[in-house]
């Protein structure tokens, strides 16, 4: 009798993969994946496609023009409750980095901020307040609003800065303007006096700063510790068709974001990634803030922040459930989405970590036993220095959230246009 | 009806161009410094947008969609089905869809329909186009060499006809190379 083939390399439906990305240092897993032969030794003949807009990203990924791509962490949430566009089945079974963004303003703002508070220079929440004071003198100066760019309207970026403004009082939809630029056009736009600021994902933060264009008034490391940034995204459809290549792809890219994390590679990461077929800048301007130092003012000697980017440690590939339902907390917090629903079905029909749990399991990786974490009881002092698997996770106005504490935490944001009382009836079950 | 098209090739435009003043809808286009989408589009108001797929700009075009509900939106189903037909127009043409969503599907289906095999059926004329070039470059080069033949022997059509097609027998070369030969050389060996 011919014995049960072994577990160890289940069949491959497909070999020959396209996987989108788009030039941003976060491209990473994938492009060294690629390079250091992770996905050769899975099997995998991978095309990278470097691609120009979200949008292509998510429609090719939907249509399966694209087997899979890199995605902001927010895009599969927004795509299954068709927020921000069409609704469109995609699901995620791994994040790729932690942190890595960063608000950068032009030097005229900024020096504004700096004459209404020269602590501006180094702590985000007094930034926003004096910032928040010039929007005042704006408006009864009748100026015209503030321009801020992002680069998709449900991204994670996007969140982010509306944080930070709202942190201030400062209302993201009526008391400034924001529109979308793709990320290589943002340190163009912000020259050419298009935008006064952004929120855009490395290297381009660290790029303005070196051009002297502007400065780094908060990072997303300082905004909410460690939270996730980009995942690996497959259409729903896809997955069921391709369940063992879905697999492999995913173990390939834990190896690289394995590999990625540690120290004496982010060197030759950063000489990798910044070749003319991936993000096409100049190494040191990719190299700095991957090797782990934040350029926030022109100059002044960058800072040492380890967390920069994070790309394995602290459980960072793990999908928790818990970020998906922050994503949907804002976009009811903004008014995005206004029907309420059941959070916990939606997130669940997006982040996969069963699915996350096999990959880990295969490669001799441990994965956490829950699917949500609270967020925000964890300051960077209470850590220990070799603390692999939970980082820091505080957010700026030191908010917590417990599991199955959402709707409790939606409720105490301000400006929010969620409908409370109505999603609390629809979310008996999960709400503590 | 009018329609934007956005970051495409003028080859493309080209071709679409036809296509939509047929079917009756006005073309508008934005030059490629025209950089204020936001602007520009509230401006134009378009009812459909055809956008190359690759643009980087389309994520501005997604920011208007949700800023106003009523300005063209991201066709990715037709009436809430799959549609082969936005796929191809996506994965063979290199184009995305925005419409205002009184636009009926069915319209949107024969747009996409019919902007697909034009452009197929303009390749496909193409290739065959191409192919036919080899045969009639020959044909030429033979008619040279008769003309030449009649000219330096004295002879008619028919008899350099022969001559030529003798010296190519028994030179075991077809009529075309040495058709060629004789108009390089002056010389049948």
């Amino acid at each position: 009798m011919p014995s049960a083939r072994s577990g160890s390399t289940p069949e491959l439906e497909k070999s020959d993969i396209n996987l989108g990305f788009i030039p941003l240092t976060d491209c990473a897993p994938l492009v060294i994946a690629q390079e250091k032969g992770f996905f050769n030794a899975e099997g995998l003949n991978v095309n990278l496609q470097r691609e120009s807009s979200w949008a292509g990203i998510r429609d090719k990924v939907g249509l399966e023009i694209l087997d899979g791509a890199q995605m902001l962490a927010s895009m599969p949430v927004a795509a299954r409750l068709g927020v921000g566009g069409p609704r469109i089945d995609l699901i995620s079974a791994m994040v790729l980095d932690l942190n890595g963004n960063a608000i950068t303003i032009n030097n005229e703002l900024y020096n504004h901020l700096y004459d209404i508070d020269p602590r501006s220079e180094f702590s985000p929440l007094i930034a926003a307040q004096a910032l928040q004071c010039l929007v005042e003198e704006n408006k009864r100066a009748k100026r015209p609003k503030l321009r801020f760019g992002i680069v998709y309207p449900c991204s994670t970026q996007s969140y982010e800065l509306r944080y930070w403004l709202a942190s201030a009082g400062i209302n993201p939809d009526t008391d400034i303007e924001i529109v979308v630029v793709p990320p290589p056009k943002m340190v163009q736009a912000m020259s050419e006096g298009d935008i006064h600021g952004f929120c855009v994902g490395e290297p381009w933060n660290t790029l303005a700063v070196q051009q002297q264009l502007g400065h780094v008034v908060a990072t997303k490391y300082q905004l909410w510790n460690n939270s996730p940034e980009k995942v690996f995204a497959v259409s729903e459809s896809w997955a069921k068709k391709h369940p063992g290549t879905h697999q492999a792809i995913l173990r390939a890219l834990l190896r690289a974001c394995i590999w990625l994390d540690k120290k004496e590679n982010r060197r030759s990461a950063a000489k990798i990634i910044s070749q003319a077929a991936y993000i096409a800048l100049p190494e040191e301007t990719v190299a700095l803030s991957l090797t782990g130092f934040s350029l926030k003012h022109h100059g002044k000697p960058p800072e040492r922040v380890d967390d920069f980017h994070v790309f394995h440690r602290y459980s960072a590939n793990f999908p928790w459930l818990n970020h998906g339902e922050w994503f949907i907390s804002q976009m009811y917090r903004w008014g995005q989405l206004n029907v309420a629903l059941n959070i916990d079905e939606t997130v669940r029909a997006v982040y996969k970590p069963a699915e996350f749990r096999i990959a880990a399991a295969a490669i001799g990786l441990d994965s956490p036993n829950i699917d949500r974490k609270t967020e925000g009881n964890l300051h960077e002092k209470m850590m220990l220095p070799k603390s692999q698997h939970l980082g820091p996770n505080q957010f700026m106005d030191g908010k917590v959230i417990s599991v199955g504490g959402i709707i409790k935490y939606l409720e105490q944001q301000s400006l929010s246009q969620a409908d409370i009382p109505a999603l609390r009836l629809i979310n008996t079950d999960n709400e503590k | 009806m009018k329609v934007l098209l956005l970051d495409i090739d003028p080859k493309q435009a080209e071709k679409l161009d036809p296509i939509l003043s047929w079917v009756g809808m006005e073309l508008i286009r934005l030059e490629p410094s025209d950089i204020d989408l936001y602007h520009s589009i509230r401006e134009l108001n378009p009812e459909i947008i055809l956008v190359d797929t690759n643009s980087p700009r389309r994520d501005t075009l997604e920011h208007l969609a949700q800023l106003k509900p009523d300005s063209p939106q991201t066709v990715f189903t037709l009436n809430g089905d799959h549609s082969e037909g936005i796929n191809r127009l996506a994965a063979e043409v290199g184009l995305s869809l925005y419409a205002i969503n009184d636009v009926r599907a069915s319209l949107l289906q024969a747009l996409i329909d019919i902007t697909i095999s034009y452009f197929h059926s303009i390749d496909r004329l193409r290739m065959e186009v191409q192919a036919m070039k080899p045969a009639v470059e020959q044909r030429h080069f033979v008619n040279k060499a008769l003309m030449y033949i009649m000219d330096t022997y004295d002879l008619a059509e028919d008899q350099a006809q022969d001559l030529l097609n003798k010296n190519a027998s028994r030179q075991q070369r077809s009529v075309t190379e040495l058709a060629q030969q004789l108009l390089e050389t002056g010389s049948f060996v």
